[in-house]
């Protein structure tokens, strides 16, 4: 027992200091995180009317964050270059902007394909009760995807309350849709 | 009993957990707040302001090979390393799949005779793009600049910038290739900036719904667009991050888009900050003119301007609003390169000796273009000028971007052989070779080698005295009257002027040639006149309620393309080489085309019955524009809504 009872005593006195030790550390790191937090919060309050931004050429190797991420591209790439690709005869479509510009009086509508399409056509339906409003306009290929080049209705030719909104895509044997509704507000 | 004074046992026990509890918040706090430092300026609707995306001097050619060397520091060429895919090493996990080195490292490669920095250089300054922004679109696509073995033959540098890749479809081949990628791509993001009208993007500045996945069933959220360089960023890589994947930092996570935010992070920590100036300009090309209405360049000779001693010089220049405050009354173009220095073709228009113009109009918002009317006048000492001017907002700051022009101010011999004034004042002379010019352009009086003085608009002979052979010359008399002479000083003809002291003769823009009294009455003219001025419209352009007649043309800023209203009826839009698009009326007596307020192109003969129109009715007020993409196109507010489809055609 009295043996006992000095180990128990010494452990105490090891823990107490191992304790104390990480107390120090954590006063530290709180610290430290602390006058990151300051150093944060001071940056939107730089004066920005005449200064030239932060610039910089970072010349270091890149890091090992950098790397795996540019590995996982890589492998990714790589991985798709050996697939044999198709072409699909679905294409996705979605309609991706449908803004009431009272600036100009136009309803702008955009769309995204989610194939790279250089002939084709898009077809655009407003409808409201039996008011149906169309147009149509060629597609146009981006770098990794397509749009339909823009449907741009003047407002007059809207009355206000809702429409429903229905775009389709057609590429050679391909073909996709999208629907929406969108509000038009009497201006 | 030392050890019991200090704590007892159970509060030790209880005092222990808290530490451990406390100290595991604070430093996964720590740890958590570095591992997203660099995501936590992240905004989805203004990923990178236009002025940083459109920094084309940000690096040269030098700075860019010695970033790249510095992030390759070794390049493992032949594939001797084990693979990171598993397989053995790099060589042999390739050979499985059909390639074999060289592996060529970026820093490295070479096309067309040119090294990898050389390109992305070229490709930046000829769309004046960043070329910090095409380094990191070269890494976020196909890691290129800091892969140590780049497979020679693979996508990675076939499609080095993923232009051209669908996702549902093989890759497109005309894009292949380092040069051809990185030139797709920052003429595509150039044509954004510039807000193409030719160009259309799946989103605009403004609310758009923008996925988190090509998975739409990861969903998405309304995300307002801000400015043209997030709208070209998200053109290439039209989803956001989601929560999730921002948190994960350069992790991944469920339901991930990782393109728009590895490339914020890779700028960031390679280039520094994505946020402009609160004040930034980017320029758009401007040639110089002979003749206010911009419609005759001057002549260059390996890319120099050559102008004669006192000749005016006009442009306009058209530049982006890329920073984030609004151009107002304080916006004003100065002289540059050095700032606010005294140039030597200062013109009697200008506001001060360092400020040659102010905005046409304002204010000028974020993503807008300013204009400025700019005149010079050639100075008298015969030299080379390189002059540079840019936009100062005054008294708050100076904006980056320049504009310059190369110019040679030299004798009409050595430089143009034609004096292209628009005017004879009393003592002038016109002499063999030179010509008078309308200030639109479209009418000239010239006196040929041979003697023959011929007036012309639109290439139409309209007036010519007899011919006085070789060496003649026309001169403004100071007695009033205008006398072609004979190489032996034989009057030829003269205007029958005399005795209007002061007198001078203008060619107008309306195809005639006047002869003016000091106190503005007309004393004499060719009795040309056509009607209507060209000064009345764009020269490539019509708008609301303008009309070209039978014998006009209007013409694309870089006069590559011509829309000509022929007099045999037809409506011909020509290339340098070919007509590329009639409208089919040839022999029909066209008399005008007419742009109709009501939308409607149409071309009308003289009894006013149409012959063609673009069946535009009904779409609100309209411009025809001759592109300089050789497209004729009719536009409705932001929209075609008729084109020739011609563009690209030579």
């Amino acid at each position: 027992m009295k043996i006992n009872k000095n180990h128990n005593k010494k452990r105490r006195i090891v823990i107490a200091l191992s304790t104390v030790g990480f107390l120090v550390l954590v006063s530290v790191a709180a610290a430290i995180a602390v006058a990151q937090m300051a150093n944060n919060d001071a940056q939107p309050n730089t004066p920005s009317d005449t200064a030239i931004p932060e610039s910089k050429i970072n010349l270091d190797a890149p890091t090992q964050e950098q790397l795996d991420a540019a590995q996982q591209k890589k492998e990714d790439s790589l991985t798709n270059d050996q697939v044999n690709q198709q072409p699909t005869s679905s294409l996705g479509v979605t309609i991706t902007a449908s803004n009431q510009n009272n600036t100009s009086s136009l309803l702008q509508i955009r769309t995204l394909i989610d194939a790279i399409t250089r002939s084709g056509t898009c077809s655009l339906t407003l409808q409201q009760g039996a008011v149906i409003v169309s147009r149509s306009a060629d597609i146009q290929a981006g770098p990794s995807n397509s749009t339909c080049k823009g449907f741009d209705i003047p407002l007059a030719e809207l009355s206000a309350g809702t429409w429903s909104l229905t775009v389709e895509a057609t590429s050679g044997n391909a073909t996709g849709k999208a629907t929406s509704q969108v509000v038009i507000n009497a201006n | 009993m030392q050890t019991k004074a200090l704590l007892a046992p159970a509060h030790f026990r209880t005092l222990y957990l808290i530490t451990i509890v406390l100290a595991s918040f604070f430093i996964a706090g720590f740890v958590s707040s570095n591992a997203h430092a660099n995501v936590a300026g992240w905004n989805a609707g203004r990923i990178m302001d236009d002025s940083v995306f459109v920094n084309n001097a940000s690096m040269n050619t030098a700075q860019i090979q010695a970033f790249l060397n510095s992030k390759v520091p070794v390049c493992d060429t032949n594939g001797t390393q084990p693979s990171e895919f598993g397989g053995g090493t790099r060589a042999q996990w390739a050979a499985a799949r059909g390639h074999s080195p060289p592996f060529t490292c970026l820093k490295d490669f070479s096309e067309g005779g040119k090294s990898s920095a050389q390109i992305i250089f070229d490709a930046a300054q000829e769309f004046r793009i960043n070329p910090q922004v095409l380094i990191v679109l070269l890494q976020k696509e196909q890691s290129l600049i800091t892969d140590t073995w780049p497979i020679p033959g693979s996508s990675q540098y076939r499609t080095a910038t993923g232009y051209g890749c669908p996702d549902t479809a093989p890759c497109a081949s005309q894009y292949f290739g380092l040069t051809n990628q990185l030139r797709w791509s920052a003429r595509m993001f150039r044509a954004i900036m510039n807000a193409s009208p030719t160009w259309f993007t799946p989103y605009v500045v403004g609310n758009n719904f923008i996925q988190f996945s090509p998975n739409a069933a990861c969903g998405g959220t309304v995300v307002n667009i801000q400015n043209r360089a997030t709208q070209a960023l998200y053109n290439y890589t039209p989803y956001q991050p989601n929560p999730a994947t921002l948190a994960a930092g350069w992790g991944q996570a469920t339901c991930g888009a990782y393109g728009n935010r590895n490339f914020y992070l890779y700028f960031q920590e390679w280039f520094g900050n994505t946020t402009g100036p609160d004040y930034a300009a980017s320029f758009k090309p401007a040639v110089l003119y002979i003749d206010e209405s911009l419609t005759q360049p001057v002549p260059r000779a390996v890319s120099k301007y050559i102008v004669t001693p006192g000749q005016p010089l006009f442009t306009r220049l058209e530049a982006i609003n890329v920073g984030r405050a609004q151009w107002s009354l304080m916006t004003n173009l100065g002289t540059s390169n050095l700032r606010d220095r005294l140039s030597s073709f200062q013109a009697p228009s200008w506001l001060s000796p360092q400020r040659p113009a102010a905005l046409n109009s304002q204010p000028i918002s974020a993503n807008e273009s300013g204009l400025f009317d700019l005149e010079l006048v050639a100075p008298s000492d015969m030299s080379t000028y390189s002059e540079s001017f840019g936009i100062v907002q005054d008294g708050i700051a100076w904006l980056d971007d320049t504009t310059t022009f190369n110019i040679q101010v030299a004798t009409p011999a050595v430089g143009i052989q034609n004096y292209t004034l628009h005017r004879l004042t009393p003592g002038n002379e016109l002499l063999p070779g030179q010509v008078l010019v309308s200030r639109d352009g479209y009418s000239a009086l010239h006196l040929r080698q041979d003697g023959l003085l011929k007036l012309q608009t639109d290439s139409q002979v309209k007036w010519t005295p007899p011919s006085a052979g070789s060496d003649a010359k026309l001169v403004m008399q100071p007695d009033g009257n205008l006398v072609l002479y004979s190489k032996q000083g034989n009057a030829i003809w003269n205007s029958g002027t005399s005795g209007n002291s002061g007198a001078s003769a203008f060619v107008q823009e309306d195809g005639n040639f006047v002869i003016y009294t000091s106190s503005g009455t007309e004393v004499w003219s060719s009795a040309t006149s056509i009607g209507i001025s060209h000064l009345q419209f764009p020269h490539n352009s019509i708008h609301r309620s303008e009309i070209i007649y039978s014998g006009q043309s209007l013409q694309s800023h870089d006069r590559a393309y011509k829309l000509a209203l022929q007099t045999d009826g037809n409506l011909v839009l020509y290339s340098v080489n070919r007509a590329i698009w009639a409208s089919g009326t040839a022999g029909k007596t066209a008399q005008k085309l007419v742009m109709q307020p009501d939308g409607n192109l149409v071309l009308y003969n003289q009894s006013g019955s149409a012959l063609w129109s673009s069946g535009t009715a009904g779409k609100s007020t309209s411009a025809l524009f001759v592109q300089k993409d050789g497209n004729l196109v009719v536009y409705n507010g932001s929209g075609p809504t008729w084109s020739s489809r011609t563009s690209g055609q030579f």
